[in-house]
């Protein structure tokens, strides 16, 4: 689960992009600039989690933990 | 050209974090003088425990307990450890003339190593309750000196009363996805964002370019980390040194150190904008929290024309890939974790208390972004209205009914 406190980047998120589409999917009417906004942010974030397992992976078979 | 290439590598390190060169060291790290800093203020059986462990594990290692003027009733442990000074030459026990908090403790040991004969090559730093396995010195040390561009290295960091309560439980889960993060930065950028003050170690020449420890920062270990960076070095972890710590047990406590945790950990990012390597996770989290909450609020708030469903859906699905993504490493990753039991995998599939759990402590940060700005905001206000001060006071006394303050430092 995120860990927002030390604005950590793995799990960052991992539940406010929920909470925001499912806003967003409730409400009939959305500013579309908004939606883009927060796509681009849901963007960045997934790609540094996924960034982020990467370099984890890669770290505990270098140093066998 | 070296630009490109090291925005390249940079870049890389995204994916694939740096590997360290490593040194060959022959041994030579079981010679190295290693000392270790327990500042202590009312030591207790953890801390007698510790001095006991450390000694016994470790028989080249240098204690040096720094007694942050404890009172008299703590005198009990206190005689017990003056009793070991009797016992063995391993350990020193000094006193600070008067209570300078954890910070204050530390720096005014590392004074007192400046007037030995021999500088130690290692400096170990501690809080006095924590347990440690046998091989973390060790590993810490051998870490350390195998790698010339590190200046410190931290350890794995577990929870000793994880059974007491589901909130211990909670930060117990919480705290083994911090060791994630930790082995997940290492070799990124200038490494892992804070080198946690419950047990790290340090190049002593590094301590002595940084000029030792901010006694006026609210987090000490964050602080030394980003200056660190900002000197050049690098940091990083230890993967196989485990030490374990106590957790506050009921929410106010847990509220007063994240209050402490969240502040102070603004107050690093604001003394150390201008060289963004030292702070840059911290940076790219506070960020995207930011962004995502104010464009959620803004919608419900500003005009809107209608749906463009294709969007929506794209950001539901998003959202979703991040959720699905996150939440089964953090499952895939209970099995990894020699520590886990039945009631964590029970928490974690439930998904609801770590659910509740992080958005409350949310709510925290939510709190110190409101006190920095307060505070900011205040200290210019106040320089050209002094009688803005009476309106100041009610602000502060207000925040401190949550417990935001800027009287606390570690002990």
């Amino acid at each position: 689960m995120p860990d927002y406190i030390k604005g950590t980047v793995l799990g960052t998120l991992t539940t406010l992009p929920v909470m925001g589409a499912a806003s967003f999917f409730l409400l009939k009417q959305v500013n579309m600039w908004l939606v883009a906004a927060f796509l681009l942010v849901n963007i960045i974030s997934l790609s540094l989690t996924a960034t982020a397992i990467c370099r984890y992976a890669v770290n505990r078979q270098r140093y066998q933990v | 050209m070296a630009d490109i290439r090291h925005l390249l590598k940079t870049l890389g390190s995204f994916v694939v974090p740096r590997e360290y060169s490593l040194r060959n060291l022959r041994h030579k790290h079981l010679k190295a003088k290693v000392v270790a800093i327990i500042p202590t203020y009312r030591p207790s059986q953890s801390t007698f425990q510790l001095v006991v462990d450390l000694i016994a594990w470790n028989p080249r290692l240098s204690v040096l307990v720094v007694n942050d003027c404890s009172p008299l009733e703590s005198d009990v442990y206190l005689n017990k450890l003056i009793g070991l000074t009797h016992i063995t030459s391993q350990i020193e026990i000094i006193r600070t003339p008067q209570n300078v908090l954890k910070a204050g403790a530390l720096n005014y040991g590392l004074e007192y190593l400046k007037t030995m004969k021999e500088k130690p090559r290692v400096v170990l730093t501690f809080d006095d309750d924590i347990i440690i396995d046998k091989i973390a010195i060790g590993q810490m040390v051998e870490t350390l000196l195998k790698n010339d561009k590190l200046g410190a290295v931290c350890s794995q960091v577990r929870v000793k009363n994880k059974n007491k309560n589901l909130l211990t439980r909670l930060q117990a889960l919480e705290y083994y996805n911090f060791n994630i993060v930790k082995l997940a930065e290492y070799g990124f950028i200038r490494g892992p964002l804070v080198m946690q003050g419950m047990l790290s170690g340090f190049q002593y020449r590094a301590l002595e370019e940084a000029k030792g420890f901010s006694a006026e920062c609210l987090i000490e270990d964050y602080h030394i980390t980003a200056k660190l960076k900002k000197l050049g070095w690098e940091v990083g972890v230890a993967p196989k040194a485990v030490a374990w710590t106590y957790v506050p047990e009921t929410f106010p406590h847990l509220w007063k150190q994240r209050v402490r945790w969240t502040y102070g950990g603004l107050t690093v990012l604001r003394d150390f904008y201008n060289y963004l390597p030292a702070i840059f996770q911290d940076i790219i989290g506070h960020a995207l929290f930011l962004a995502a909450l104010v464009t959620i609020v803004l919608s419900f708030l500003l005009p809107a024309e209608g749906v463009n469903s294709g969007l929506v859906k794209i950001v539901v699905l998003t959202a979703l890939a991040q959720f699905v993504i996150g939440f089964s490493f953090n499952v895939y990753m209970l099995t990894a974790n020699p520590d886990t039991d039945r009631k964590d995998w029970l928490v974690r599939l439930a998904i609801i208390p770590e659910l509740v759990y992080s958005n409350a402590l949310s709510l925290v940060m939510l709190g110190s972004y409101l006190f920095f700005i307060y505070r900011t905001l205040s200290a210019k206000l106040l320089k050209r209205l002094p009688a803005y001060g009476i309106i100041n006071s009610t602000g502060l006394r207000l925040f401190g009914a949550f417990g935001y303050t800027t009287g606390w430092g570690t002990r």
